[in-house]
């Protein structure tokens, strides 16, 4: 029996059973989803700095604040989203380390006098109290991590090394361990309503997010997990790549429909004009089609400024002349084609001939292309921030996936050691291109006229 | 046909006229001045050096001093390295750019074609779809990326080949094997579908009948067919090579021509981009010419269809 199907059923049929089709849809909807939810529901966003998580490899745990934070009752707190978000945070903050330094005179390798500031001891005891030692001798050479030990005037120091016959003086730095400290916080509606400190109720508190030992917002953990790693200033590279997704997902779109638009328009018109303007329209593009042009870009990159709005210009002049050529060759054919004539002797209306049976022939072509272009231009302005000529917006640098990885490449040094800068920017925008060429692949073949 | 052929032609000194003319008025009407960037000249040396390099006179009369300098292919002596000029800059550093793009081109073609038939001749079983993924990764991995990935793997963790540079002849593998992945890619699915439509002829399925051995029939009957729209793609990968050329030069540090692009355009040297634009573009628009007329010549269809 024969069954009938109409054109988009037969699409869909070859496109389901389209492996490469199905993989790259996968893949863009993975990404998709990413770049579209994952800046929305991150507790974290990607310019907050933690200078002392600076490329820390994935897997890091980090806590979620500023690196400086303040509270003050009854005021807004100068802090993360995610704090200012909570209704009770509870900290455990490691103390500061208090230091004291002695000064130790030796003759013949005997110590003859011990003094802190302008105090003299006869005898000092570092066994306890202190949580570690160490020593700096004339030469400004530090040993850390000495053993616990007594310093006695007229012993030999207690340390082997240190007892060297021309050793005249040593400083004693004793390190002690302050307390740490816990401190809940109670917010309402953004605003700080009682500061506690290891129970006493204070007034204000100010911490640097190195110092957090635990911290716990609403009773849940306030640390967070670097997926894909951390860069020099510590900013989140998950988030980062993310956020970046967008910009280039945006720009590689923006710029596309701006060349679909440009193209579509001259070449229709040098279709249907056809005879002289179409041949003049035509080597006009054949012209451009022949130079350069990432020469011409690079320069007009170099020259006039890095704004979005040069980069559109730019990569819009390249990218509109295969999509005029398209649109041309379309619309040459389709003018002569019997079955519009047909179509229109049983009586199809303008509005029909152009809908039913201009449009979807263009269309597939068009959308193939279109499709195909958006990872080029993704590519292209991915290109230009490797030669360092990235993209700005209002005078701010816009970290596309092409700004990350070139910091990631220029991170990769001699030994690879921060590999993973390079590395995940790189996997998840290479992700977005396969699943954009594999789909436009997909999409042409399940649209060739010719096999219908 | 002639006709065709002699427009094309004709075509392409106008198109390397208009890439003249365009870069002259980018770096021309560009804000600021090629010398900005130096440490404070004193104003003498700066009109000095203004009079050396042209820039003194109103712009038309610049505007056909270009053009003279492209005709005579004597683009005078480079901005920044001003004992040097261009000339002397490009003769240096072309061979090492064409040594490359001739060894990434031939790589492209090898891998592209075997890989190509072996997808054909496994056609929709896992091989097939295997290679067609290969190559949709190959095309969608940038050469940026690519090169800095293989320095990782091989220069950096297993320590098998050197990162960078380019006088020992095991430097060149890895920026050569950059710069042809994703023309290898490209030339396994023309020759994939070269192969495919040329096995479905009644000349090989007659071949085949009469007993003609496997390999017989694929290098005599299939392969002179099949490269056809391999050839056809010649013409845009050596175009491809030459700008992909400037990524691996970057990333390899290879003392070629495309570097000394880059680095002139970053430095406003306008001499210089000049010369190394006006040597690209020509050899990009004598390939592409060249493939183009090949093509008609290859193929009679498009001989007799053409107006």
């Amino acid at each position: 029996m024969l069954e009938s199907h109409t054109p988009f059923q037969i699409f869909l049929k070859r496109f389901f059973s389209h492996r490469l089709a199905l993989i790259g849809s996968f893949f863009l909807i993975a990404v998709g989803l990413g770049v579209v939810l994952i800046p929305e529901i991150s507790p974290t966003d990607p310019s907050t700095t933690r200078p002392w998580l600076g490329m820390s490899p994935p897997g890091t745990q980090f806590p979620l604040c500023l690196s400086e934070n303040q509270f003050k009752i009854n005021e807004d707190p100068l802090t993360s989203p995610a704090l200012k978000n909570a209704q009770s945070i509870v900290l455990e903050l490691k103390g500061n380390e208090e230091q004291t330094e002695y000064r130790v005179v030796l003759r013949r390798g005997k110590i003859r006098t011990i003094q802190q500031g302008v105090t003299a001891y006869d005898e000092v005891s570092f066994k306890e109290g202190y949580s570690r030692l160490e020593a700096i001798d004339a030469n400004g050479k530090v040993v850390t991590n000495l053993p616990p030990a007594i310093i006695k005037k007229g012993d030999k120091p207690p340390i082997t090394w240190l007892q060297n016959k021309k050793q005249r003086v040593l400083i004693f730095r004793a390190y002690k361990e302050a307390s740490n400290q816990q401190i809940t916080i109670e917010m309402q509606g953004g605003i700080c309503k009682s500061i506690q400190q290891n129970g006493n109720a204070i007034e204000q508190t100010s911490f640097d997010g190195k110092q957090i030992i635990d911290i716990k917002l609403d009773g849940k953990s306030g640390w967070r997990t670097f997926h894909f790693g951390s860069d020099q200033l510590g900013r989140d590279l998950f988030v980062r790549v993310f956020y970046g997704g967008r910009i280039s997902v945006m720009v590689g779109l923006t710029a596309t429909f701006v060349s679909l638009f440009i193209g579509l328009l001259y070449g229709t018109i040098a279709g249907y004009l056809g005879g002289k303007w179409d041949r003049l329209m035509m080597a006009f593009t054949d012209i451009l089609y022949g130079l350069p042009f990432i020469f011409l870009v690079i320069l007009l990159m170099v020259c006039f400024g890095r704004n979005l709005f040069m980069f559109f210009l730019a990569l819009g002049a390249v990218q509109w002349l295969t999509m005029a050529r398209i649109a041309r060759g379309q619309v040459v054919v389709l003018r002569t084609r019997e079955y519009l004539d047909a179509a229109r002797m049983s009586g199809a209306t303008t509005w029909n001939l152009i809908f039913k049976h201009l449009i979807p022939h263009t269309l597939g072509p068009v959308i193939v292309y279109t499709t195909l272009t958006v990872p080029v231009v993704i590519m292209e302005e991915s290109f230009l921030a490797f030669l360092g000529l990235q993209i700005q917006y209002n005078n701010q640098m816009l970290d596309s996936w092409g700004a990350l990885i070139k910091e990631g490449i220029d991170r990769l040094g001699n030994d690879g050691q921060q590999s993973w800068l390079l590395l995940f920017p790189a996997s998840v925008m290479v992700i977005t291109l396969v699943g954009l060429n594999a789909l436009g692949d997909g999409l042409r073949d399940c649209l060739d006229p010719k096999e219908h | 046909m002639l006709q065709i052929a002699l427009r094309r032609i004709a075509l392409a000194p106008i198109t390397l006229f208009v890439l003249v003319s365009f870069t002259f008025l980018m770096i021309r009407l560009a804000p600021g001045g090629p010398f900005d960037g130096e440490r404070e000249l004193p104003p003498e040396v700066i009109e000095a050096l203004n009079e050396q390099f042209y820039l003194d006179k109103p712009l038309p009369k610049q505007y056909l001093n270009t053009l003279k300098q492209a005709i005579t292919f004597d683009f005078g002596s480079s901005m920044k390295h001003r004992d040097r000029t261009v000339r002397e800059i490009i003769r240096e550093h072309l061979p090492n750019s064409i040594k490359l793009g001739a060894l990434a081109i031939s790589i492209a073609i090898c891998v592209g074609l075997v890989a190509g038939m072996t997808a054909a001749l496994n056609a929709n079983k896992f091989g097939d779809w295997g290679t067609m993924l290969i190559c949709v990764i190959g095309i969608s991995l940038p050469t940026f990326v690519f090169g800095p990935i293989l320095q990782l793997i091989f220069g950096m963790k297993l320590k098998w080949l050197p990162i960078a540079g380019f006088e020992t002849p095991n430097q060149i593998i890895l920026p050569a094997i950059t710069l042809a992945l994703p023309f290898s890619a490209r030339i396994a699915r023309l020759a994939r579908t070269g192969f495919l439509e040329v096995l479905k002829e009644d000349y090989v399925m007659s071949a085949k009948a009469r007993g003609s051995s496997m390999a017989r029939i694929l290098i005599q009957h299939v392969l002179p067919a099949a490269v056809r729209p391999v050839v056809s793609y010649l013409g845009p990968a050596i175009a491809g090579i030459v700008t992909g050329s400037l990524v691996v030069e970057m990333i390899f540090l290879i003392p070629g021509l495309g570097r000394e692009f880059v680095e002139g355009a970053l430095n406003r040297d306008y001499p210089l981009i000049m010369g190394t634009t006006f040597v690209y573009g020509s050899f990009i628009i004598c390939s592409n010419l060249t493939a183009d007329l090949l093509n008609r010549w290859l193929d009679p269809q498009s001989r007799g269809a053409e107006e």
